[in-house]
């Protein structure tokens, strides 16, 4: 089996044969260890060892079902990593990458709870229009408010909180459409 | 000596205490929530008691059931810990008039100093220069907005009953006042049940710079030298330091006799800390933190003192053990404070269950816990779940130790501050001392680290790996020796449990 990996921009190619392990075409030895331990927690994953060529790394790592990705830790370092089947390749990669690429343009920003907590405040209603970085929402949780705020410049199209309300984590708050491209409809200022 | 107290707190501190009093051989009360029943401070204990439900103010915050235990069990003494009630002068004088010993500075003191605006008052007679503000606490908007223009902007929105930076608000223009203090008097009323707030310049840049003080109940004061506490995120410290790299040893002198001088004046008794804001060389009083702080393990790494241990024998009435002129400082001492908050994710609080944890040892290292291996991490209580600590002959020395504490350290189930810290320790201002408390701002990219060629290499082949293993997994009925590729995979006895293998090759 052979899968293509691709870490954060640089390309593996690793392959399992019966005889071993091969990345780039070139032999490597490999031993990984999978933990004993997975959680069904929001922050659970898979506490793995890795010798590679005898050379030692200890993985924290979490697949991310959604986005097919895994989000690996290692020496207090993140990666963000994808390994698709060979055979396969052409087709998810390809559609991964072209997903990316179109998604830093397109598409509505859509504001989520980042952790469970308590709404304080709704700063904005449909229909406003907002600045990147302007408060949407503000939220208590720890004893501390935060003030989330849009990532986006554009207008808002949905407010699914009010204020008193308690949300779970990844809840849906706020929507925001980034004005069109072609169209004269972004307004010069709020 | 006491011979029985009872600690009103969780987590690390609740721990942190019963150690001294076994060492000390005092009885310790512990006293947990619902939450907490399986918890270290619980287990460690001689005795303990529930006290409600697990949210604070059903639990940790209902002084009336704390001092009931305290008088049911025989305890002389309630020790606060920091948090919850150990700032409350209304609790304090509860405890006093119950019979009991409050262990830190008495009621009166408290409030003269909680009162942060009382604070400056009292400091100020002692020749203890401020930061440029008010000394009274305003309710009144248009109040605030006057005297912030009188200060000229930026200023700080602060809560005259506040600390640990809740209730604390910058001011950059007179636009935001409105919203600043509204944010400020509720998330005060919410910490501390007062919702007055008062203004102060906001200096840019400072560092934040803190001397231990320990004083008795006959009015000796000594200092243990400073603690720089710079490396801060939304007022919130995550590492800490003694010495300081930015002061001399005149300035840790003067700045040590100030912090005596205000002790004095505020008539307090047992371990404290004065907290300055220090910039171009030049100190300001800011506050008096009238408890055991999170980062006192610092100081006691280089000085030989238990500052826990002596709270108890001054709260005892023993009079100071130890003169100005005997205080040494050896070393150098650092602190990373591992929460429960996710770097990856602007620092929001992580919950769930702590699947593994690999504690790091060896030389000059020492870890302040609350939590273990399998314990739940919820948000019924602050995110602070262990300190790590390390002393070594330098600065240089130290920061090493701690990278190598810190890579051993691991912590699985719950996404904790750890790879913040460790990029800390490696980035280049940190480590040459130059730092102040914008620090964090300063550096956005902390994070993001080029892990390099052979953890590229290595992410790529565990992730493929990890695919494999997964991708083997959901073939229920194929045997993995079946699978052309999986030939060398070993698997588990049963199917139901969880996967675990190895796949060696060459």
């Amino acid at each position: 089996m052979k899968y293509v990996v691709d870490v954060e921009g640089e390309w593996f190619e690793v392959e399992f044969r019966p005889n071993g392990v091969r990345v780039d075409g070139r032999p490597v030895s490999v031993e990984l260890v999978e933990g004993d331990v997975r959680g069904a927690g929001p922050n659970s994953g898979i506490l793995a060892h890795l010798l590679l060529d005898g050379r030692s790394f200890t993985i924290a790592a979490r697949r991310d079902d959604a986005r097919a990705v895994w989000n690996l830790e290692l020496a207090g370092r993140r990666l963000t990593v994808s390994a698709y089947e060979a055979r396969r390749w052409a087709l998810q990669g390809q559609r991964a990458l072209a997903a990316r690429a179109a998604g830093a343009a397109a598409g509505p920003f859509e504001l989520t709870a980042p952790m469970p907590g308590l709404i304080v405040d709704v700063e904005v209603a449909a229909g406003d229009l907002v600045r990147k970085g302007q408060g949407l929402v503000i939220m208590e949780a720890m004893k501390m408010e935060n003030d989330l705020r849009s990532e986006v410049e554009g207008i808002v199209t949905a407010v699914r909180v009010q204020p008193g309300q308690t949300v779970e984590r990844g809840e849906l708050l706020v929507v925001i459409e980034p004005p069109k491209e072609d169209g004269g409809e972004t307004p010069e200022n709020g | 000596m006491f011979k029985k107290i009872l600690i009103a707190n969780r987590g690390e501190i609740a721990v942190r205490v019963i150690r001294a009093c076994r060492e000390l051989g005092v009885q310790a009360v512990a006293v947990y929530s619902e939450a907490d029943r399986d918890s270290p401070h619980v287990w460690l204990a001689d005795e303990a008691y529930p006290i409600g439900s697990a949210p604070a103010t059903e639990s940790y915050l209902r002084g009336d059931r704390l001092i009931e235990v305290a008088l049911r069990t025989g305890c002389e003494a309630i020790h606060p810990g920091y948090g919850f009630l150990a700032e409350r002068p209304a609790f304090a004088h509860a405890v006093e008039s119950a019979g009991l010993v409050f262990i830190g500075p008495p009621g009166d003191a408290m409030a003269a100093l909680g009162d942060k605006t009382e604070a400056r008052r009292t400091v100020k007679k002692a020749g203890v220069a401020v930061v440029p503000g008010i000394d009274w606490p305003v309710a009144d908007l248009d109040l605030l907005k006057k005297k912030a223009e009188e200060l000229g902007y930026p200023v700080l929105v602060k809560a005259a009953a506040g600390g640990g930076g809740k209730g604390m608000r910058i001011v950059w223009a007179a636009e935001e006042l409105a919203a600043a203090f509204r944010g400020a008097a509720h998330e005060a009323e919410f910490a501390f049940g007062d919702r007055r707030l008062y203004v102060e310049k906001y200096l840019e840049s400072p560092r934040h710079i803190e001397i231990q003080v320990l004083a008795d109940n006959l009015g000796n004061v000594i200092h243990l030298g400073e603690r720089e506490c710079s490396i801060q995120r939304r007022h919130q410290k995550m590492i800490e330091e003694s010495p300081s790299p930015a002061l001399t040893p005149d300035l840790r002198d003067a700045m040590g006799r100030a912090a005596v001088a205000a002790a004095s004046a505020a008539g307090y008794h047992n371990a404290g800390t004065v907290e300055f804001l220090f910039r171009d060389g030049r100190f300001y009083f800011l506050e008096v933190n009238a408890r055991i702080q999170v980062e006192h393990p610092v100081t006691e790494m280089v000085t030989g003192i238990d500052l826990v241990q002596a709270q108890l024998r001054i709260a005892s009435g023993e009079p100071l053990w130890i003169r100005q002129e005997d205080v040494r400082w050896q070393g150098h001492a650092l602190e990373c404070r591992i929460s429960g908050e996710d770097p990856w994710n602007n620092f929001f609080p992580s919950t769930g269950r702590i699947e593994v944890l690999r504690v790091p040892g060896g030389p000059g290292v020492r870890w302040d816990s609350g939590v273990v291996q399998g314990s739940e991490v919820g948000l019924h209580y602050d995110p602070l779940l262990a300190k790590l600590i390390v002393h070594a002959l330098d600065r240089p020395a130290a920061i090493v130790r701690m990278q190598r504490a810190l890579e051993e350290l691991v912590i699985q189930g719950v996404a904790t501050t750890v790879p913040f810290h460790l990029a800390v320790m490696d980035e280049p201002d940190f480590r040459s001392g130059n730092y102040d408390i914008r620090y964090v701002e300063a550096h956005p990219d902390l994070l993001r680290r080029d892990p390099g060629d052979l953890a590229r290499r290595a992410a790529a082949v565990a992730a493929a790996l990890l695919e494999e293993a997964a991708r083997l997994r959901a073939l229920p009925l194929a045997p993995p020796d079946s699978d052309a590729t999986g030939r060398e995979w070993r698997r588990g006895a049963s199917l139901t449990r969880p996967w675990r293998g190895s796949w060696t090759g060459r």
